[in-house]
């Protein structure tokens, strides 16, 4: 029994453990109640303060976008203002940027087409390399610089454009300038190659011949229907195959090569009579002058006006040849010409028309310059044919004239095509040449009386010596005026010619006519009548001082009373 | 020694410069350039045992240039009209060359046909006979010629000096007393480079 009682007791202690247990545990679960709600409540609490730290957080936020946009605002303003200034600037000099490109690409095509013309400067290629490579190196620094520049001037993009044009621009005339100095030092080299370029050049030329063969047309075609078909065909296949560049050509004829073979600077077959060395020594001092040529042309075409006595100044050292074309350009203003929609359409349109004389040139294109190089292929002389062709069409009324041919040839060697077109025209009209032309060529007869009058005059002794032997200027002097001493004088000199001619105006020619007879005074005195003609139908061949004979007639001065006097006595004679 | 005037015309690219050259150089220069105004040259040649020399003028052939053939003709003593065998038209304007040369001096000049390129016999389109017609109608010297080849141009300036000699010899007959002075004129005292001299002497024909 005793052990059932313990056994309660124990029990009932037990109940009172677990009663008490019981009273733990309920004490426990309102503690633990209590920490939770307490924990709620920091939860609670924690979650105010983040709503709070969130509110603040957005005010803030909104405070700091507010006083952003301010200053967005104010940059804004700032920019507008920034820009309208920047603006001002930069449209001036943005216009005088695009003038600048324009005169630099009309620089680059003609220092290009010198390139192809001195093909002399491929021989020495490691010479340039090297030059590339330091030129690379300036022109980095240089990059940098600019790229700086830029980089403040983000804003105004067009402007950044056109000046990394430039950069470029600068960069290949830069080249092109050393190329030359390359060619200078290699002149060693330079020999060899040439040779080997010339027998490139005839071989690849006799390949043309080869796969052009059906559609040469030549001089064995005679007939005038013939030819006006052949003309009709030659301008049609032209326009069929313009885009492909054309492959026509006029019937290369076997020609002598002469006995160097070579062409000289300017691109005629060489002619032992004429002095290489004194070309050489004449493009290295054009070389020289090339940059203030550069500088002029930028000026004039800046202000649109140039200097006058300063071209002149610098004309008498001699127009370097890769600016004579730029020059010449500018002195018969062709640029505005040129570009004028109008003029466009009638330019285009020009050889639209047949016209007679279209045979009369075709016979003479074979027969101008075919010494030189150009000349030779057909397609330059297709451009010549062309260039004539529009002229007729432009003016049915003179048409074509023995003589033209050897101007238009000169012209294309420097400009191209319509711009040679337009420089005709002006040198027709305003430099009054289609009066040399027309009417009997009646200027060439006033010229001639002009210059018998005024050697009476001013040089007795010749005067007398020519009635001595009736030698008249109407037997020499036709194609000193009708070609513009193409072909009397060495190419080099009569271009010179040119230059003071575009400068001067047509009486610039009736001053090289009696300066010739200044200079050759003494040996005129000596000659009699066929002398005479047998040494002016040669001038090409004698020993002429050039530069001697060029101060002589720029120090002739001809006034303009005495000259329309003498053409009034003129005028009342022919009557 | 006397001197001659003789002017080359015809029309353009008949070979008027083609067949001076092959006279004076004996050469044949297919670069010859088309010519503007009037050239000159001359040489020396000896006919029946007697030396002439000729002063050969060479005019432009285009039609605009022949407002000034009549200054060139003033004072020739002969007249070579030149014609391209295979250009028909070339031949037709004969007519028109003799006409501005007998305005200019009547019947007082010799004229010479000279019929030129016989190399291309196959592009004939004169005959021979046409030409013997019209010089004969006319009472003009008449040849054909090859500038090319050389064929007959020799013999044309020779035939020209025999003409011209003849001619000469007539009018001293005829009018004496006219001819001193003339030829004071003609015969002009000669102060030559004896050098230039050599060279136009060297290479006389016939």
């Amino acid at each position: 029994m005793t052990s059932s009682s313990d056994l309660s007791l124990k029990a009932s202690n037990i109940d009172t453990k677990e009663e008490k247990n019981n009273q733990e545990e309920n004490l426990d679960v309102e503690q633990v109640k209590k920490t939770l709600e307490t924990k709620k409540e920091n939860l609670q609490q924690t979650k105010k303060i983040k709503k709070n730290l969130k509110q603040l957080k957005e005010t803030k936020f909104e405070q700091i976008d507010s006083e952003f946009e301010k200053l967005i605002l104010q940059l804004q303003k700032k920019q507008k203002l920034f820009k309208k200034n920047i603006a001002r600037v930069y449209q001036k000099k943005f216009t005088l940027l695009e003038q600048k490109e324009k005169t630099l690409k009309k620089h680059i095509n003609i220092l290009k087409s010198i390139e192809e013309k001195t093909k002399e400067t491929e021989g020495s290629n490691v010479e340039k390399g090297k030059e590339k490579e330091k030129e690379e190196k300036k022109e980095k620094g240089k990059r940098k610089e600019k790229r700086k520049k830029e980089e403040k001037k983000e804003k105004v993009k067009e402007k950044g454009k056109t000046k990394e044009k430039e950069i470029k621009k600068e960069k290949e005339i830069k080249k092109e300038k050393k190329d030359k100095n390359g060619e200078r030092r290699s002149k060693t080299k330079k020999k060899k190659s040439f040779n080997q370029q010339y027998q490139d050049i005839l071989n690849s030329k006799n390949k043309n011949v080869n796969l052009t063969e059906e559609l040469q047309i030549g001089f064995e075609i005679k007939g005038k229907k013939e030819l006006v078909d052949c003309v009709q065909k030659l301008s049609l296949e032209r326009k069929s195959q313009k885009g492909n560049g054309s492959k026509i050509q006029f019937k290369k004829k076997q020609v002598n090569f002469g006995e160097f073979g070579k062409f000289d600077r300017y691109g005629f077959l060489i002619d032992k009579n004429i002095q290489q060395k004194e070309y050489e020594e004449q493009k290295k001092k054009e070389i020289d002058t090339i940059p203030k040529w550069l500088e002029l042309i930028k000026q004039w075409d800046h202000s649109s006006q140039f200097n006058r006595k300063k071209l002149k100044k610098m004309m008498k050292i001699s127009i370097p040849d890769c600016v004579r074309g730029a020059i010449w350009e500018r002195l018969l203003q062709t640029s505005s010409k040129s570009t004028k929609k109008k003029n466009h359409k009638l330019y285009s349109s020009l050889l639209e028309k047949s016209h007679p004389d279209e045979n009369q040139i075709y016979l003479d294109i074979n027969r101008t310059f075919n010494l030189h190089q150009n000349y030779r292929e057909g397609s330059e002389q297709l451009k010549l044919f062309e260039l004539m062709k529009r002229w007729c069409n432009c003016r049915p009324d003179i048409g074509y004239v023995q003589g033209m041919s050897y101007i238009g040839a000169t012209l294309l060697l420097y400009l191209d095509e319509q711009t040679a077109f337009w420089g005709l025209i002006t040198i027709m009209k305003k430099y009054n040449l289609e009066k040399y032309y027309n009417n009997e060529f009646y200027l060439v007869r006033l010229r001639n009386y002009q210059f018998t009058e005024l050697l009476k005059k001013n040089q007795p002794k010749l005067s007398s010596h020519f009635a001595k032997f009736s030698i008249q200027p109407v037997t020499y002097s036709m194609k000193w005026y009708l070609t513009l001493y193409s072909g009397i004088f060495d190419f080099n000199f009569t271009i010179r010619i040119w230059d003071f001619f575009f400068l001067e105006g047509d009486n610039f020619l009736l001053k090289m006519a009696l300066s010739i007879m200044i200079y050759f005074e003494n040996e005129i005195l000596k000659f009699d009548f066929e002398n005479f003609y047998l040494f002016f139908n040669d001038l090409k061949n004698q020993k002429i001082d050039y530069e001697q004979l060029l101060k002589i007639c720029l120090s002739l001065k001809l006034k303009k009373k005495k000259l329309d006097q003498l053409e009034q006595e003129f005028k009342n004679g022919e009557k | 020694m006397e001197n001659f005037k003789i002017c080359f015309m015809g029309d353009q690219s008949v070979g008027k410069t083609s067949i001076i050259n092959r006279f004076i150089y004996d050469d044949f220069n297919i670069n010859s350039q088309s010519t503007v105004g009037v050239d000159f040259l001359s040489k020396t040649i000896f006919v029946e045992n007697e030396s002439v020399r000729l002063h050969l003028w060479d005019t432009a052939g285009q039609e605009r240039f022949r407002c000034l053939i009549p200054s060139y003709v003033r004072n020739s003593s002969l007249v070579v009209i030149v014609f391209d065998i295979t250009n028909k038209t070339s031949f037709k304007s004969i007519e028109f060359w003799m006409d501005t040369v007998q305005n200019e001096r009547g019947d007082d000049v010799i004229v010479f046909l000279v019929g030129n390129k016989t190399d291309l016999e196959d592009e004939r389109q004169v005959s021979l006979e046409k030409l013997e017609k019209e010089a004969n109608k006319n009472g003009f010297l008449y040849l054909e010629t090859s500038a090319k080849t050389g064929h007959n141009v020799k013999q044309l300036f020779r035939k020209i000096g025999i003409s011209i000699l003849k001619q000469n010899k007539k009018r001293k007959e005829l009018i004496k007393p006219e001819l001193d002075e003339n030829t004071s004129l003609m015969n002009i005292s000669l102060n030559i480079d004896p050098n230039k001299l050599k060279q136009k002497e060297e290479s006389g024909c016939c």
